[in-house]
């Protein structure tokens, strides 16, 4: 009777075990040991194991440090960007003026838009035929014809307009997420914080820098860490928006990683920079954390 | 210090009427208490003399200056909230110098005044703390300071110590109390309790609906409330009112008569009546006017002998002993009385006993409109 009833758990949370191991636990594992062995499918006679070579090998190459480069300006362009945008929106929604029901629930449309569907509506829009393209060259020409100076127009062509554009849809379609979390933290101060410092004698900046800013330290770091790791893995977007390019303009890590694998068919060194992302994104979530930690906004 | 003048002060939130037409003068330095149920409009018009809230109609004034439409921030205020509001992220000292920074007080002085205030609350040692590192009576303390450090001309406290427990309750109480003997301030206080109003006002602001029921002293207020609701809202047990009839008797004396009792009433409240005779009104009595004695015989007791006149007879229903009193509900035609008597009186639950009213002490209200037809005491 015992031992049935001992069993009867186990065996209840066996399919849900069974269904993690298999496509969670197993792949996390088989990729990092695939990431010791030289394992390109070109040469499918030659796998075999081979230490930390291709980490050697990646750490040793100029596109990896571009790659990083171009990732690292392309989250930390991200992050800011959302947060100012999304907390400026969180405060504009927390204000109540009429429609503001049907303005938050239009706010969420970009976040439910797929990130491939958004990166080709962007095309549409930053294109050769794009209302976008057609207005950024409409101001460019005004500027030359105004000031006198030539500043050739090149549009997507350009690695400056590519990547800049790539961040630009990145942050547009994750501003609604930040500006929920904020919006909810936001509702969350008690009214009574803003009557105490409108006593107190602070003006509207103060009572933001004050009470505000203060309240939502822990929503900017939720915000950063996901918008910090969405970054670093952007590739659907890349994928369908500039396709990697100009040149290697807009190649982010998650795009060598999938170049690595799909491309040169080197499954080994696309593990290996699987696990280098998870590596970097997890080290700035822990340095996210420590902040947060220190300014003693999280209980030890 | 500061005289607050109220003109008229009316607040709507769409269709509800918050505060209905209220006119109150606050003398400089006195302590006035709002008292009343939740939802009487207290905090709203405690709110209207922050500036925290714009009236639809009236004026607000201090001394001789309209603040209507005058900010918080510029009005001379000071104010504690039920919560304390205190700043979570800034330390103690912070939250105390907060309005001083706010206001451009250079450091040095915000360093003596932050002391200053700390050394009147008792809290120097919590200085460097966090709010979250403070017991409820500490942040209470914080919340005091943190008003007192401006030196406000009114100071103006919404249910303060509504979130302390029943003990620390009554300390903060002598607090507040000591506080404003040596403060130059005006102080108003919002709070439904109405013991903490009657220990610590100079006048009580009985509101309803949004209403002023009654203003007066404590003693006014508790003595000679101006109707049956300020009758049941102050006062600890609530007072008893009873259903009654105005009565003649063949010798001229006047009797309220009801179901179960009848009590004489004197002659002086009757005179100003235009109609006594059939008159339907309450019977109020207060639960310590009630004399309670064995039944002797018909129409006579034992108990206090101050009261003289009875024919009441009870069955005890419940003896709730309270250490210094004893609280009897007796069972009086079919309405319970509270009485408040000695804890040495032995009644139980069952005995049949003669109660007999203070004549002196009773109160008479209108029955229909719930108000007093005796005169002030």
């Amino acid at each position: 009777m015992t031992r049935t009833r001992d069993f009867l758990p186990l065996l209840l949370n066996l399919p849900a075990v069974i269904l993690l191991v298999a496509f969670i636990a197993y792949p996390i594992g088989i990729s990092f040991w695939m990431s010791l062995h030289r394992y390109n499918l070109r040469r499918p006679d030659q796998v075999y194991f081979h230490g930390l070579e291709n980490y050697a090998t990646i750490l040793a190459s100029p596109e990896f440090w571009n790659a990083l480069w171009i990732s690292l300006y392309f989250t930390f362009m991200a992050v800011l960007l959302v947060i100012v945008i999304a907390m400026a929106i969180a405060l504009l929604l927390h204000e109540s003026f009429r429609g503001r029901g049907v303005v938050r629930a239009l706010l969420l449309i970009p976040w439910a838009i797929p990130g491939v569907v958004n990166g080709l509506m962007w095309v549409g829009l930053l294109g050769d035929y794009g209302a976008f393209n057609a207005m950024l060259e409409d101001t460019v020409a005004t500027v030359n014809y105004l000031f006198g100076i030539n500043i050739v127009y090149t549009g997507m062509a350009s690695p400056f307009v590519a990547l800049n554009a790539a961040i630009g849809a990145h942050v547009w379609r994750s501003v609604p997420f930040a500006c929920i979390i904020f919006l909810a933290a936001i509702q969350a101060i008690p009214t009574e914080q803003y009557r105490a410092a409108r006593v107190d004698g602070a003006t509207s900046w103060n009572r933001f820098r004050f009470i505000t800013l203060p309240w939502l330290y822990h929503a900017v770091l939720v915000v950063a860490i996901f918008e910090t790791m969405n970054g670093f893995r952007a590739f659907d977007l890349i994928y369908a928006l500039t396709g990697g390019g100009p040149g290697d303009a807009t190649h982010v890590i998650a795009w060598q990683t999938y170049k690595e694998a799909f491309a040169r068919l080197d499954f080994g060194g696309a593990n290996a920079y699987s696990y280098l992302i998870t590596l970097i994104t997890m080290t700035l979530a822990i340095i996210y954390i420590r902040l947060l930690y220190r300014r003693g906004l999280v209980q030890g | 210090m500061a005289r607050v003048r109220l003109k008229n002060l009316t607040k709507h939130f769409g269709d509800v009427v918050a505060v209905d037409d209220v006119t109150l003068d606050i003398a400089d330095r006195e302590f006035l208490t709002l008292l009343g149920p939740s939802g009487c409009g207290k905090t709203t018009l405690l709110n209207m003399i922050a500036g925290l809230e714009s009236p639809t109609v009236g004026e607000v004034w201090f001394d001789d200056r309209n603040v209507t439409a005058v900010a918080p921030e510029r009005r001379d205020i000071a104010m504690v909230f039920q919560t304390y509001a205190l700043y979570p992220h800034m330390s103690v000292f912070d939250n105390v110098a907060f309005g001083l920074k706010m206001r451009g007080v250079p450091a040095e002085d915000r360093k003596r005044l932050v002391l200053e205030a700390s050394k009147t609350m008792e809290i120097e040692h919590l200085l460097d703390r966090k709010p979250r590192a403070l017991s409820g009576g500490q942040r209470q303390r914080v919340a005091l300071a943190r008003a007192i450090v401006r030196d406000p001309g009114v100071f103006l406290l919404d249910e303060p110590l509504s979130n302390l427990d029943a003990q620390l309750r009554v300390v903060m109480r002598t607090e507040l109390k000591r506080l404003h003997g040596e403060l130059d301030m005006t102080f108003v206080y919002v709070t439904h309790d109405q013991a903490e109003s009657l220990i610590l006002s100079d006048r009580i602001v009985v509101m309803k609906d949004g209403q002023i029921q009654q203003i007066g002293t404590p003693e006014t207020i508790y003595d000679s409330p101006a109707n049956t609701f300020v009758a049941g809202f102050v006062g600890s047990p609530p007072i008893n009112l009873l259903k009654g009839t105005l009565e003649q008797s063949a010798g001229g004396a006047w009797r309220v008569v009801g179901k179960g009792f009848g009590c004489d009433v004197a002659a002086s409240i009757v005179e100003q009546m235009e109609t006594p005779e059939g008159r339907e009104v309450y019977l109020g009595v207060r639960a310590e006017d009630i004399g309670v004695g064995e039944v002797l015989a018909e129409g006579s007791t034992s108990g206090k002998s101050n009261v003289d006149l009875t024919d009441i007879r009870a069955t005890v229903v419940v003896r709730e002993p309270m250490g210094s009193d004893l609280y009897l509900t007796v069972d009086v035609g079919g309405s319970n009385v509270k009485v408040r008597t000695r804890p040495d009186v032995r009644f139980d639950r069952g005995d049949s006993v003669e109660l007999s009213f203070d004549p002196k002490k009773i109160h008479l209200f209108e029955r229909e409109s719930g108000e007093s037809l005796v005169p002030d005491r």
